[in-house]
């Protein structure tokens, strides 16, 4: 891969993302202030469904009794503090939340909930909860999240489209961007085809279906269509249908575990970064779950560097700021800094030093230490593994590429200059050795300018 | 139950005491992870073929045969694992399967939790899930829910609170955390940042510290149940210690403090020490305390069972535990410069 890769590189976007539900709204001046003396410059507000809708339908955006706190009070104190604004309706948009932050009316209906072989439930544990899975075939669930969507929507309008960022919906590490093993037997799914290939492409209609279902309810309910982006909770590598919805749409995602090493998290990067017109935007885990691995801080800090130095062109820390129910938030209750803040301020102030300057045109390895990057020692990079990148040429063959995509699961995209792009696993490189999992075209595809295209195994299409 | 007051690297230094192959590693680990030793390798079989093969820290593995859960331990040694599992493939299929058709989720979920138990239990009834070591005995009975609920009631009775403070060598303190059990609310727990934000500058003196902290959760949450106060490296040693009655030695000693000392601690402690009474005997008296020793430790059993948690559940929990550390990775000490993670 070529320094062209960095074409669309600017400086990154900073967000923080702030439960403010779990939050007294008399200390988010005080913390929207700390945020952005902490090198923010945008604020992410989540809306947690179950807390605003009281009963079918009906909606309410003040409910204190369910734990509901103003979105309008939220943006009007990340305004005053000259935060940019970002708002994610979900349905699913943060961890932790009984029930994935849908409302029990709408997770225990037996009309939405997904189901395995046996007709059984597809239960999946919540903060050591086990909790019914909708089904996103649904057509209940479909229209139940489209109704939330518009409602939300309509709620945001009225502090002003003019006065946020962006509105992100979607969302899930739950069924839509699985791998298609995980097949949803709900009956508004349809029959589970024998094929493989026919299996993947049920699962990525049935994802499609539901974003733009989601997507089209924001849309009719006035959300600017240049501010409207798709959310996935997991890698744009996670599944083919996050390819089919990152071609249509643009997209969020959130990037690999740091276990994966640093030159995958940097592969993960750069590649959205040369493959995406909407600029490659990442969610940075900060803490934990107390239900999940813990992550340290600097292991998080780690991340986002390798993210900043590939040139992801947004990075928002999840939970940077959260009244509780998370382990590792940034700021306490009261909007004051923690020690670990001092980590991230660190690490802002570095990459604001660096001169946002593009570096075109140059055939030598992204991880050159020129440009914005020269800054950053060649040693660090180094550390990192950056200096021995994959590439792959524009003038290889499938077959050669056949040979040399060495990886569990890869999509190639043509990017605007010409080149093929190996958009490459997330999984751990001992993982990908393996010589039986080599892949090959599974089909007929057009290579146009932006196009994707899905490898299948070999023994896929052997069977 | 709500998690109050911790910080990502305290919450981190209480996990990994206890799984340390939980560790948080920087993305530049990477490549030392996968030169690291031991390890969980995951099998999925077909028949006599491995269909799978990944190992935690080096990923896919060329395992090609499976000869059954005797050929596990030789498996193990070849790919350098300290604990294997290997399932057939289908199973976990199988096993969701069976869970979810079973959940009733209008139930508590502690019931849902022991009805995946039962749903484990069969599929490795059905050797199609086996585990190397074997760690937990066959033949247990799966607690049921009164069973569990004794156990919470035994352990920490509604409206009490329980603490653990662990210290440095140096007396600084490392980690801390309290649990308070109020009637008809969740559990809440609640960790450094929060008690140390609550008791103020501690003294370095860590039975003078650990005074404040117990009259601060006294007062601000509910009665002390019991509470501990130890050095971390005390308690990794122990966890991971062998040597019967080396509990109630530390206990003994004062490395290991319990105050207050609930019924059931001391029922634990006692059948430490009948345990470490019983081995020194046996090395003592040779051949004549083979043929007393079984009856000793049996009554030692009952008599335990009376008032423990191992009692209660039917297995040692603390040797459970024990296992599993032993075969884990070493434990990371931890320094005030860590602090800012």
């Amino acid at each position: 891969m070529s320094n062209a890769s960095l074409t669309s590189t600017a400086r990154a976007t900073r967000a923080a993302m702030v439960r403010f539900d779990t939050i007294d709204p008399a200390a988010l001046d005080v913390g929207f202030a700390t945020l952005r003396e902490l090198g923010f410059d945008a604020v992410d507000l989540p809306l947690v469904w179950s807390k605003h809708e009281a009963s079918a339908g009906r909606f309410d955006f003040d409910a204190r009794e369910r734990g509901a706190r103003s979105i309008h009070g939220a943006i009007d104190a990340a305004r005053r503090a000259g935060l940019a604004v970002r708002v994610r309706l979900g349905p699913r948009c943060v961890e932790g939340e009984p029930g994935f932050g849908v409302p029990r009316t709408v997770i225990d209906d037996p009309a939405v909930i997904a189901r395995n072989a046996r007709r059984g439930a597809v239960i999946e544990p919540i903060s050591l909860t086990p909790t019914a899975a909708p089904s996103f075939a649904s057509r209940v669930f479909i229209d139940r999240c489209a109704a939330w969507i518009r409602a939300a929507t309509r709620a945001v309008g009225e502090s002003g489209f003019d006065r946020i960022d962006s509105l992100t919906v979607g969302a899930g590490t739950f069924a839509p961007l699985r791998d298609p093993i995980d097949e949803d037997r709900h009956p508004d799914a349809g029959p589970v085809p024998a094929e493989r290939a026919e299996r993947a492409e049920r699962a990525d209609r049935i994802a499609l279906a539901w974003y733009e279902a989601l997507a089209n309810a924001a849309l009719e309910s006035g959300a600017p269509e240049d501010k409207l982006r798709c959310s996935l909770i997991g890698p744009r590598t996670a599944a083919p249908a996050a390819h089919s919805i990152a071609a249509r749409f643009p997209v969020d995602c959130a990037l690999p575990f740091t276990s994966v090493g640093s030159e995958a998290l940097w592969a993960e990067v750069s590649d959205a970064v040369a493959t995406s017109a909407h600029g490659a935007r990442f969610d940075v885990q900060c803490g934990s779950s107390p239900f999940a691995r813990p992550l340290r801080n600097r292991d998080a800090a780690a991340v986002a560097r390798v993210a900043i130095a590939a040139g992801a062109s947004e990075i928002v820390l999840r939970y940077a700021w959260c009244g509780e129910g998370w382990v590792g938030s940034l700021l306490d209750p009261k909007g004051v800094a923690q020690r670990v803040a001092q980590r991230w301020r660190a690490l802002f102030d570095e990459c604001s030093a660096i001169a946002p300057t593009v570096h075109e045109g140059d055939a030598t390895p992204v991880a050159r230490p020129s440009g914005w990057l020269s800054p950053i020692s060649r040693g660090w990079l180094a550390q990192f593994g950056l200096l021995d990148h994959h590439e792959v040429r524009g003038d290889q063959t499938l077959s050669e590429l056949e040979l040399e995509c060495d990886v569990s699961r890869a999509v190639l995209a043509r990017r605007s200059d010409g080149q093929l792009v190996l958009l490459s696993t997330t999984m751990t490189p001992a993982t990908v050795r393996d010589p039986r999992q080599r892949w090959i075209p599974g089909g007929e595809h057009t290579m146009q300018p932006g196009a994707v295209a899905v490898f299948h195994r070999r023994e896929d299409r052997a069977s | 139950m709500r998690f109050e007051g911790f910080d990502a690297k305290s919450w981190h230094r209480l996990v990994t005491i206890f799984a340390p192959g939980f560790a948080s590693r920087p993305p530049n680990a990477h490549a030392a992870r996968e030169r690291a030793p031991g390890g969980l390798l995951l099998l999925v079989f077909r028949d006599a073929a491995v269909v799978a093969a990944v190992h935690s820290h080096r990923g896919r593995c060329e395992a090609t045969a499976w000869r059954g859960a005797s050929s596990m331990q030789a498996l193990a040694e070849q790919f350098d694992a300290r604990f294997v599992i290997a399932i057939e493939e289908g199973a976990l299929e199988l096993l969701l399967d069976r869970w979810g058709a079973r959940v009733d989720l209008d139930e508590p979920s502690r019931e849902g939790w022991l009805l995946l138990l039962d749903a484990v239990r069969e599929i490795v009834d059905e050797r199609r899930l086996f585990f190397w070591p074997d760690l937990v005995p066959g033949g247990l009975p799966r607690p049921t829910r009164t069973v569990v609920d004794a156990t919470a009631d035994l352990v920490l009775p509604a409206g009490r609170a329980a603490f653990a403070l662990l210290f440095r060598d140096d007396s600084t303190l490392d980690a801390a955390i309290a649990v308070a059990r109020p009637v008809g609310a969740p559990l809440t727990i609640i960790g450094t940042e929060r008690i140390v934000d609550a008791v103020g500058a501690l003294s370095g003196d860590a039975r003078r510290d650990t005074q404040a902290v117990r009259a601060w959760i006294d007062r601000e949450l509910a009665s002390v149940h019991v509470g501990v106060h130890t050095k971390t490296s005390t308690l990794e040693a122990l966890l991971r210690s062998e040597q019967a009655g080396a509990w109630s030695r530390a206990f003994n000693e004062g490395q290991l403090a319990i105050d207050p000392t609930p019924p059931w601690v001391v029922a634990a402690l006692g059948a430490d020490v009948a345990r470490s009474a019983i081995v020194t005997a046996r090395g003592m008296l040779g051949s004549l305390m083979d043929r007393v020793a079984p009856a000793l430790e049996s009554a030692t059993r009952v008599a335990a069972a009376r008032a423990t948690v191992s009692g209660l559940l039917g297995l040692d929990l603390g040797s459970f535990v024990g296992s599993v550390l032993r075969r884990s990775s070493a434990p990371t000490p931890s320094s005030p410069e860590d602090d800012a993670d």
